[in-house]
């Protein structure tokens, strides 16, 4: 089917003839911090031998961010980057949003119809930080697969646990996969944050409008990943798991990925011995709360950074604000504002309480007592 | 009558005391008369539990008599355990006490063939109405492979099925068989799993669910005894209910060998979970000071150091280097009855006292407490030759200088730690242990037992006073230079000896190791003195972030628990 992909803005070409494959992230203004840390580790772990083409598809980034990103990468010759605004794209195809998945989920799938010029690219999540050198990825060659990606050991774990009840008293994962998504191996689900696309043969197979319409239209629990196993599982490439190996987070991941079947379970803790990646995939992130397990590969690069005084104070920041919701005692809403009263108010409970509390009684003193202390 | 007792066991445990058990089986070990062929397609391959009933089946039964037990589920003989329970510990102590195993006990039941099987308990406690629900809720096998094993049973032992449609089970393949039941148990078990095995899809089978067949024995162990029991047949009538009770865990041996074969400089340590951050910026100072020249061999004593914090300890540590460190569970190690825990001496600062028999194959440590940084190479401590002493550690100044303070301390000195007048007190922060000695000299359960009926204010570093005295080798003050002295500190200490009061003075200019013993710890308090030394060092560490997001939380917890705001106050740190 032919794609109705127009020229939209302008074209991006590859920008080292050596490298067609660009390395695709999605970062917004919020989130730079924390790609900056990204981009570190992945210059720690980059080859003078090879080229990286990275792209950031972004909604938001000002252009003192962008700035600060391009300087973590040390001008080096063969590494370039590009900031692709995608507000054009997203006012052209009015996407709607639900719950906590932002527009950012849609930037996977409309990079083939962005990325003419290309016929493959890698796209990563920015919540993970780089083991290894990420030009092995791009050279990776998935063929006339759909994608290229890792197993989601943690789904396949919860599809394999005979008492999931995840979607409700008569719905499990595997129901779910096999029934909403459509797939005949559930076994063989695919994790987003990490994927090698085949750019041409979305453009062949499906136009941009059907893709958007598919994602919007279905109840997908997990928006495009669903999606994209929902279209493509049929013909996938499974790659070695160190790419997309996700830490516990939360400590909930591994006893899920223990239920997996034996071999993906080896291979995600093979994996965990070496990996290529370390994923911070849910919502317990290491620079919020720094005991997060492998928290640590974070925090190496993160003090490298010019942003890593800002990471720690953001953290104490998100403190005082989980701190700002909580709500005070019962005891301190009702006798705080009584505290306050002052003035006319003041006088006239005053003036009234005698009848209570006559003069140079004891009642009268033990009420003063108390009142006073809680002032304290 | 030969009469064999295995235990079931996943690593080298503590068993009941007793001659007739004869052997321990484990996953890497050899049975001594259980050598299986690596054969990966047999299921008995992935559940060695089952190895042993198998090799009965294939080449007979050498035992005239065979007890089968777990390493955390016993018969138990003793008046005062309740059968069913669950207790925490397979301590030594607790067996001894709980299972109360007797080498009379077997035979009685061996010479007349009688068989000892666990006493059922009832589903319908737990919430379950059969033993089929209890087993399809509890276990992680999938729904086809509990249906094909249904349909075997329909073909094959149809009486079994009343044992999965009522509510009386056994939830463990404990016995106690005399050779003729085993026989047929094992002639009428291994059939009906072969036939299950064959017709259940592995395919996707996690390696839990590998394990199909050991669940599955278990289950049809249930049917075996309660057809028979209930039947009354001939086997039905020598079978004898007998109490069991079940332990959380074992209690491992302790086996540690030196990481390194030379220049072994062995190290220890104990921490809490909740202080690793800490004890890890103790470990770097360590690491800072190291020589080339030698290896170090440190080892954490934890009661509850999670598997999180011991990934990123072991992400100090270059692979193939001269440093290594191992994490100890002393968890099984604690007694029942809680220690005396006062001042800043938690539980943790008792695990001193296990270090020799934690370590058997060490003869000399250092051991230091996690509060402090090393400014030396903690080697030159650790070659300073104690000679015949049990422990080299540092004169506490600040207690030299209290005996003369008042006379609370004064008698406490004379009566309670038997401590001559002018004879020194010694902190127990930093010191040198001489293991053998103390291996020779004092048992495990002696010292537990000092440690729980004495009354010492200092906890387990009076009691060490005590053991060790007379028999303390003094090193210098450098070695444990306790940071912040208050003005208060001074002049106690100036009561005490002039020398040792002059030797601290010295050095708290050069110190080798600066500890932060009291409350003011700089990583709560901003003014701590020679805070900053712990501050360079943490900032090496991997856990310096969460020091720094503790730090904040403890500032802000502290900020709401005055406003009254409870839920954030009560908010756990981590």
């Amino acid at each position: 089917m032919k794609g109705s992909h127009e020229l939209l803005a302008e074209e991006i070409y590859p920008k080292f003839e050596d490298c067609q494959v660009p390395i695709v992230l999605s970062c917004s203004e919020y989130f730079s911090l924390y790609g900056a840390v990204y981009l570190k580790s992945l210059l720690a772990h980059s080859s003078p031998n090879n080229f990286y083409d990275i792209l950031i598809f972004t909604k938001d980034l000002t252009p003192r961010t962008e700035k600060d990103l391009e300087a973590i990468l040390q001008n080096r010759p063969n590494i370039s980057i590009r900031f692709v605004d995608i507000k054009p794209y997203i006012a052209k195809y009015q996407l709607k949003t639900h719950s906590h998945f932002g527009v950012e989920s849609y930037f996977r799938l409309l990079m083939p119809y962005i990325l003419n010029q290309y016929d493959y690219a890698c796209y990563s999540d920015c919540d993970m930080v780089l083991k290894r050198d990420i030009a092995e990825l791009t050279k990776i060659d998935i063929g006339d697969a759909y994608l290229g990606g890792c197993l989601d050991s943690v789904i396949i774990g919860a599809i394999n646990d005979p008492h999931d009840r995840s979607f409700g008293a008569d719905c499990s994962w595997n129901d779910y996969c096999q029934g909403v998504l459509g797939m005949t191996d559930p076994y063989r689900y695919l994790n987003s944050g990490v994927l090698i696309f085949n750019l041409s043969r979305f453009r062949k197979e499906f136009a941009v409008e059907y893709l958007l319409e598919f994602v919007q239209e279905k109840k997908f629990y997990l928006l495009d990943q669903d999606a994209l196993n929902a279209l493509c599982s049929e013909d996938i490439i499974v790659i070695d798991h160190a790419w997309n190996m996700t830490n516990d987070n939360g400590g909930h991941k591994i006893p899920y990925i223990r239920k997996a079947p034996e071999e993906i379970c080896n291979s995600y803790f093979d994996a965990r011995l070496n990996p290529a990646t370390v994923h911070y995939a849910d919502k317990f992130k290491p620079w919020k709360n720094p005991n997060e397990d492998l928290g640590h590969e974070f925090w190496y690069f993160a003090r490298d950074t010019l942003q890593y005084e800002k990471i720690l104070s953001r953290m104490s920041a998100e403190m005082m604000e989980r701190l700002s919701q909580s709500l005070p005692s019962l005891a301190v809403r009702v006798v705080e504002p009584l505290l306050g009263i002052k003035g006319e108010w003041k006088r006239f409970i005053k003036h009234k309480s005698v009848w209570l509390f006559p003069y140079g009684s004891k009642r009268r003193e033990r009420i003063k007592y108390i009142y006073r202390s809680l002032r304290k | 009558m030969k009469i064999e007792s295995i235990v079931w066991c996943t690593q080298p445990c503590h068993t009941p005391d007793s001659a007739i058990i004869s052997w321990q089986t484990n996953e890497s070990g050899p049975f001594s008369f259980c050598q299986i062929e690596d054969d990966e397609t047999n299921y008995y391959s992935k559940c060695e539990q089952l190895q042993i009933l198998y090799k009965a089946w294939k080449e007979g039964i050498q035992a005239d008599y065979l007890c089968m037990q777990e390493e955390t589920v016993y018969f138990s003989h003793s008046t005062e355990a309740v059968s069913g329970m669950q207790y925490p510990c397979a301590s030594q102590e607790a067996l001894n006490h709980l299972v109360s195993w007797d080498d009379e006990i077997l035979p009685p039941w061996s010479s007349f063939g009688q068989a000892i099987v666990p006493a059922p308990v009832d589903t319908r406690h737990m919430g379950f109405d059969t033993v089929l629900d209890y087993f399809t809720a509890t276990t992680c096998l999938p729904q086809s492979a509990i249906t094909e094993m249904k349909k075997v049973l329909e073909c094959h032992a149809t009486e079994s099925l009343y044992y999965l449609n009522q509510s009386l089970l056994y939830p463990h393949q404990i016995f106690g068989f005399p050779q003729d039941i085993l026989r047929q148990y094992v002639q009428w078990l291994f059939p009906l799993l072969e036939k299950i095995y064959h017709n259940m899809d592995t395919t996707h089978f996690s390696k839990e669910q590998h394990k199909a067949m050991l669940y599955f024995s278990n289950l049809l162990f249930g049917a075996f005894v309660h057809t028979h029991f209930s039947n009354q047949t001939a086997i039905g009538k020598k079978m004898f209910y007998c109490k069991w009770i079940q332990f959380e865990k074992s209690a491992p041996i302790f086996n540690y060998m030196p990481a390194f074969c030379t220049n072994n400089i062995a190290v220890t340590l104990s921490s809490s979970d909740y202080f690793a951050p800490y004890a890890a910026a103790t470990i770097q100072s360590i690491l800072d000071h190291a020589s080339p020249e030698n290896n170090y061999d440190i080892f954490i004593l934890s009661k509850d150091m999670t598997e999180k914090n011991k990934v990123s300890f072991a992400a100090m540590v270059k692979e193939e280097g001269n440093v290594s460190i191992r994490i100890i569970d002393v968890s099984s190690l604690i007694p029942a009855q809680p220690l005396r825990e006062e001042h800043h001496f938690t539980i943790e600062s008792y695990f001193r006292m296990m270090l020799a028999y934690v370590l058997p194959n060490h003869d000399k440590v250092v051991h230091c407490d996690c509060d402090l940084i090393w400014q030396k190479d903690i080697a030159e401590l650790y070659r300073i030759d104690i000679g015949d002493s049990l422990m080299g550690a540092v004169i506490d100044p600040i207690y030299a200088g209290l005996i003369y303070q008042n006379d609370f301390w004064k008698n406490y000195n004379t009566s309670i730690l038997h401590i001559e007048k002018d004879m020194p007190y010694y902190n127990t922060g930093v010191m040198i242990l001489n293991l053998s000695l103390f291996r020779r000299l004092y048992s495990f359960p002696y010292v537990l037992h000092q440690a729980s009926i004495g009354n010492y204010v200092f906890c387990d570093q009076d009691l060490l006073n005590v053991l060790c005295a007379d028999k303390i080798f003094t090193i210098s003050q450098k070695w444990n230079v306790v940071a912040g002295a208050t003005q208060g500190n001074l002049d106690t200490i100036k009561m005490g000896r002039k020398d040792i009061y002059k030797e601290y003075l010295l050095a708290q200019d050069t110190p080798y190791v600066i500890h932060y013993a009291d409350k003011n710890k700089p990583w709560k308090q901003e003014s701590c003195r020679k805070g900053y030394v712990f501050w360079e060092t943490a900032r090496k560490t991997p856990f310096y972030e969460q020091i720094l997001f503790r730090m904040s939380h403890d500032i802000l917890q502290e900020a709401a628990k005055d406003r009254g705001y409870r839920s954030f106050a009560k908010e756990t740190v981590v």
